[in-house]
């Protein structure tokens, strides 16, 4: 289990994560929404340990994250971040294959290529193999960026043990085909044990495929339970400041949400504003 | 049928890692050779049968002593060291260079770029124009080895500088060291200009011949010193490989594939600066090899750093020894600063790779 007990995050005088609680067990898919500037990334950085909280813990299976060698950590905890940039041509097969750095010294062998192209042809990427990273689109290499990460967490898949895959808007850059495709494919891997937590921008994926939805508002946690229970139409407008209207999907029987904001109009008082303050 | 797809994706990646292999190998071969020429090279010509058969007679291979006793001192004392430390001082400038280019993520990055070099231009210019004037029990005990001493405080301490100023609570700041680098160059050219407007004409010319570099005061001795120094980068910088690798897609990144990231980029940074402070202190300031040789290589065999690393150990070397033939034969038995050769050689080849690139595939 990861945990967050009781987290705050400071930067300068500003609070990015107020005394946030958060579980995150093994075999549960974990969507993390909230508007712009809410803290998602901030938290998912705590979480990973890249920042630390000036007060508050975060704990892997009982132990303090600090306190967990990093390549024991990496075997068990993968992360993809927002839009990776690699400086250098490295093709993308050679970049998935990075995945498996923490699984073997000095040169991959011959199982850890075929690992890397079995997760690129489960993100379908793998006629994309020779190419060169730089020259990938956004959406492919979110792809690719993904199969690396798949590839890191293979043993622990395959073994069905514990493992952690924190995704920071994975998605973003996808076409809706292949959102569906992957999300349906991180949905299963959840029946392997495997612990998903992942900020979206899309509710709607959210409500689909999460298990459980965790809302950030100014730091803070907002709500926090399943689509069902935290998608209501009071609630989620008030979370993004945005007015919606919540149905039933036709075919899935979750939650759908459509925005009523603004059709056709601009933003109200806030240019009127501007223009008094600059009068 | 589809594992069979994938078998010929796999199969498209091998040539790339195939080909890096033979590339090392050549490049290796091609350096032994051109080792065992160019100290044959000189006013006194020995031709490379010979040269084999006076180092299989010192190896106690053969008892045939065919050549010349004079041939075997020149040889030894003369050509020997100078090749060895050309190709010491290529293999640890390029070495360098792309750990360098790794660790700031950015192809431009150079050892230079961290304040090596100026820090020990910088007291070099102090050691040649002010202390050379003033006759200190210490300095007068120094005597020709006082402006190598020099230098190689000099280029360490400026590293030490820039990367305490670019570090906090034990992390390091890349990007801050490398404006640290920039701010520490200038203030070192700074202070360099005013030793130029302080000496006299001679020490102008000393000054201006050492920031373009030479091997021409080559002697075992004074390998001996920096051997370890130079050694140690060529060595254990190539072990790191795997870490800058991933050290490429982000800080973060490698640390979520469990790099130590804080412990490389300290090794990196200890070892840049020490064995570029060492080249400097025997070379003088011998730019462009750092830079271009893991260019060269990242576009001819990738960026794969296991590959790159050992590939520019050998390349800088070979290199810079060429270089160093030129240098002492063009104008002989005058001999042209090294610097201009490295230059003059390297920057049209860089060029032409640039271009050929760009039109290729748009990326370096």
């Amino acid at each position: 289990m990861l945990e967050a007990r009781d987290i705050t995050v400071q930067i300068g005088d500003k609070t990015l994560v107020d005394r946030v609680n958060l579980k995150l067990e093994p075999g549960s898919f974990c969507a993390v929404l909230g508007k712009n500037g809410a803290g998602k990334s901030t938290l998912l950085k705590t979480l990973t340990g890249d920042i630390h909280p000036i007060s508050g813990q975060v704990c892997m299976e009982g132990t303090l994250l600090s306190h967990i060698k990093p390549l024991t950590l990496a075997r068990k905890r993968a992360v993809m971040m927002q839009n990776t940039q690699l400086p250098f041509a490295f093709t993308a097969f050679e970049v998935v294959l990075m995945g498996r750095t923490p699984h073997t010294r000095g040169f991959e062998t011959h199982d850890d290529r075929r690992i890397a192209m079995s997760c690129m042809a489960e993100t379908g990427v793998d006629h994309l193999a020779s190419r060169s990273y730089p020259t990938l689109s956004g959406g492919e290499k979110q792809r690719v960026q993904l199969a690396r990460i798949l590839a890191q967490l293979h043993d622990a898949i395959e073994n069905a043990d514990p493992c952690y895959l924190l995704l920071d808007e994975p998605l973003s850059s996808l076409d809706m085909s292949h959102q569906h495709t992957l999300m349906h494919h991180i949905r299963r891997l959840t029946q392997r044990n495997v612990a998903v937590l992942m900020i979206l921008h899309d509710l709607n994926l959210a409500a689909q495929y999460a298990d459980e939805v965790t809302i950030l508002k100014d730091g803070r946690l907002y709500a926090l339970g399943t689509p069902d229970e935290v998608f209501r139409p009071e609630l989620i407008g008030d979370a993004f400041d945005c007015p919606v209207h919540i149905l039933r999907h036709p075919e899935f029987d979750c939650p759908l949400v459509i925005s009523t904001a603004l059709h056709g109009k601009t933003m109200p008082s806030t240019g009127n504003r501007v223009a008094a303050a600059v009068r | 049928m589809s594992t069979l797809v994938q078998w010929f994706y796999v199969w498209r990646t091998v040539p790339r890692f195939m080909s890096s292999i033979w590339v090392l190998l050549i490049l290796t071969l091609v350096l032994g050779w051109v080792m065992v020429l160019s100290v044959g090279i000189g006013a006194v010509n020995i031709p490379p049968s010979a040269v084999l058969a006076i180092f299989a007679h010192l190896l106690g291979f053969s008892t045939e002593t065919g050549h010349q006793p004079v041939q075997e001192a020149i040889l030894l004392t003369i050509r020997l060291p100078r090749v060895v430390l050309a190709v010491l001082v290529g293999a640890a400038l390029a070495v360098s260079g792309a750990a360098m280019q790794g660790l700031f993520r950015n192809p431009l990055a150079d050892p230079g770029l961290i304040g090596v070099s100026s820090g020990a231009a910088l007291a070099t210019a102090i050691a040649m124009v002010v202390l050379s004037q003033i006759t200190l029990p210490v300095i007068t005990y120094l005597g020709p080895a006082l402006v190598p001493m020099a230098a190689f405080a000099g280029g360490t301490m400026a590293t030490v500088l820039v990367y305490t100023l670019a570090t906090r609570n034990g992390q390091t700041q890349v990007t801050t060291m490398l404006l640290a680098g920039i701010a520490v160059n200038a203030l070192a050219g700074a202070i360099i200009g005013f030793m130029i407007f302080l000496a006299d004409d001679d020490q102008l010319r000393d000054l201006t011949f050492w920031t373009l570099g030479s091997l021409g005061g080559a002697m075992w001795s004074s390998i001996w010193i920096v051997l370890p120094f130079l050694l140690a980068a060529i060595l254990i910088l190539p072990a790191l490989s795997r870490g800058l690798n991933t050290i490429l897609l982000g800080e973060a990144e490698a640390r979520h594939l469990g790099v130590r990231v804080e412990l490389l980029k300290k090794t990196i940074i200890v070892f840049v600066g020490l064995a570029v402070g060492a080249a400097v202190s025997v070379s003088g300031m011998i730019g462009f090899v750092g830079l271009v040789v893991p260019h060269i290589l990242r576009l001819w065999i990738g960026p794969d750093h296991r590959f790159l690393m050992p590939g520019s150990a050998v390349l800088g070397g070979l290199l810079l020894l060429v270089s160093d033939l030129l240098a002492r034969t063009l104008a002989a038995p005058a001999e042209l600063p090294i610097g201009v050769i490295t230059a003059a050689a390297g920057a049209p080849f860089f060029l032409w790779l640039l271009l050929r690139n760009r039109d290729q595939e748009g990326y370096l």
